[in-house]
């Protein structure tokens, strides 16, 4: 463009103008709309590419940064592997780990909402497996299973209570499946649900084999967060770096439920993994779930 | 490896929409100042003030070069801007997210937090059948008890955070019968007992195989003589037993506490024969 380029003229200016109507600003409406336009571009370019590079410089999204301040000042997030053996042989269903984690992390008390819960697999005489879980056992369970048409002891071959609760998976599909990345997998291996970023979709409702999630119903609120957003088990999160155990694990009154770090050699975990030998929870589903189980569970031989 | 995550994490976020949202609070804390300005520049030419179109090209490109730097500049200061504001509001790193988790307040403390006040109810567990079970699992969350009594005990005053007894219910939940429950584990039949009520002749804390009371038993827990020994109870006083007031004073004027013979478990206070029956004992 150059200055000798003629002026456009200009639409008629309207009687309330007062302005002299040869006077035409053409030049610079021609220069504001490219000019603008590439300048839009242009700025939000360099506007993205300068927050990257001030990413370096602000301490909050610097590499180096040690990460949030540990509570427990040995706690070191990235050293430890955390792992939960569940014993199924000493579980005797009385429910207060399901009491203790709602009060422990604001669960609703509606029943159907919860973190963890446990499971009674009773294997009748005639072969069928039945499943039966009141309100999640929060008030213990009833003497036979008041559902499968168990009438009697007599029916029972075989039972066992099996807690449950989220398997923390290293391979975890909530995580993958997130589209808003509000799930996502801290240093330790506990997967979290950010409240700020989660749209409450529902997707890693679907997602999840083991069903140990939920949406927050109206009228309550997840421990960092809204109503509508997804909540699940944090292994209490906010007690590991304390260096305390989970709350669930703090109240089982027979040591059904074992929380330990796999990597210190001191920690009773490592000689209970390696005498009973827990296994994963449905390993074929390929979540390599942290959490592990010792004794009967359904589904295996 | 940190700075990978941290990569991971910028791209992701990136990809999931921070451009469009950076760009739109770009557009409006960059461009709406530059409309405002144009509009002021056209509105001054217009009036007819044409002064700097007649300066020649290089002038032009001088002030487009420096308008272009200003924006760049403005840009570059707006964007960031704009990314920490971003930032701050939707956690741009999980570490944002994981601190507001580790921030929580724990609501249940540990056996140890309880036994640093309460060690003789400790020592009586440690020999008891309910040896190994926490504390909070009858008496429920007591973290804010526990803080409250630390703070309490420096400033020396009393606490005040009162704990609320476990009930029966406790007790059921784990002893009543169920299918399911391991072998060798102690199940009850509620309708076995005389009293749907555990803790009046059950002490959870000595031993839970302390059957209801025999000859010398303690008053613990025990609050009223005829809730066991009435005319229906499992216990039944004797016939020629004049008494029939369930108040406690009237019984305890001949079975004397604290006087009764030693039955070994180490109960104290325990409940006296009256001094006939011992004599009459003796005689015979």
């Amino acid at each position: 463009m150059t200055d000798r380029t003629p002026l456009p003229v200009l639409p008629a200016p309207g009687p309330e103008q007062d302005g002299p109507p040869d006077a035409g600003p053409s030049v610079l409406d021609r220069l504001a709309s490219r000019r603008s336009f590439l300048g839009f571009g242009l700025t939000i370019a360099a506007g993205v590419a300068g927050a990257s590079g001030l990413a370096q410089l602000v301490p909050v999204f610097a590499d180096d940064e040690p990460g949030p301040e540990p509570i427990v000042p040995a706690y070191d997030p990235e050293a430890v592997a955390w792992t939960f053996v569940v014993d199924t042989e000493r579980c005797i269903g009385c429910g207060q780990c399901v009491r203790a984690c709602k009060a422990e992390n604001h669960v609703p008390e509606e029943p159907r909402f919860t973190r963890t819960w446990i499971e009674r697999h009773t294997r009748t005489t005639d072969g069928r497996l039945v499943v039966d879980s009141p309100d999640g056992g929060a008030a213990g369970f009833p003497d036979l299973p008041e559902v499968g048409g168990i009438e009697s002891a007599d029916q029972v071959a075989d039972a066992y209570f099996v807690p449950r609760l989220c398997m923390q998976c290293e391979a975890s599909p909530c995580t993958q499946v997130c589209p808003v990345g509000a799930t996502y997998t801290t240093p330790e291996g506990v997967i979290l649900v950010d409240a700020r970023r989660c749209i409450g979709c529902g997707y890693c409702i679907t997602a999840c084999p083991y069903g140990a999630r939920y949406i927050v119903p109206a009228g309550e609120s997840s421990p960092v967060g809204v109503a509508g957003i997804a909540d699940k088990c944090t292994w209490c999160y906010h007690r590991l770096a304390r260096g305390l155990k989970p709350a669930c694990v703090e109240v089982c009154p027979v040591g059904a439920r074992r929380f330990g770090d796999r990597n210190d050699p001191a920690d009773p975990i490592v000689a209970l993994i390696a005498e009973q030998q827990p296994r994963m929870l449905r390993p074929e589903y390929g979540t390599r779930p942290r959490v592990l189980y010792a004794g009967k569970v359904a589904g295996e031989a | 490896v940190r700075w990978l995550r941290d990569l991971v994490w910028f791209v992701r976020l990136l990809s999931l929409g921070l451009v469009r949202l950076a760009a739109r609070t770009l557009g409006i804390v960059v461009g709406l100042p530059l409309r405002v300005l144009g509009r002021a520049v056209i509105a001054a030419a217009r009036a007819g003030r044409r002064t700097w179109l007649g300066w020649g090209p290089w002038r032009r490109w001088a002030i487009a070069v420096c308008a272009a730097s200003a924006i760049l500049a403005a840009g570059l200061w707006g964007g960031a801007v704009a990314f920490a504001a971003f930032s701050a509001e939707y956690g741009f790193h999980p570490d944002v997210n994981g601190q507001a988790w580790r921030d929580l307040a724990p609501r249940y403390a540990t056996v140890a937090d309880c036994v640093s006040c309460h060690d003789p109810e400790y020592v009586k567990l440690t020999s008891a059948t309910h040896a190994g079970i926490g504390c909070e699992s009858c008496h429920g969350p007591l973290a804010a008890h526990a803080a409250d009594a630390t703070s309490a005990q420096a400033a020396g005053h009393p606490v005040t955070f009162s704990v609320t007894k476990p009930t029966d219910v406790v007790c059921r939940d784990c002893h009543v019968s169920a299918v399911g429950r391991p072998a060798g584990f102690r199940e009850i039949v509620v309708d076995d007992h005389y009293l749907p009520l555990c803790l009046q002749c059950h002490d959870p804390h000595t031993a839970i195989s302390r059957r209801p009371p025999v000859v010398g038993h303690t008053l613990e827990h025990i609050p009223d003589c005829i809730t066991c020994h009435g005319a229906e109870g499992f216990k039944k006083r004797d016939v020629w037993h004049p008494v029939t007031s369930s108040d406690d004073g009237t019984c305890l004027l001949c079975h004397l506490p604290d006087r009764g013979p030693d039955t070994g478990d180490g109960a104290t206070g325990s409940i006296a024969y009256p001094l006939a029956r011992m004599l009459a004992r003796t005689d015979g």
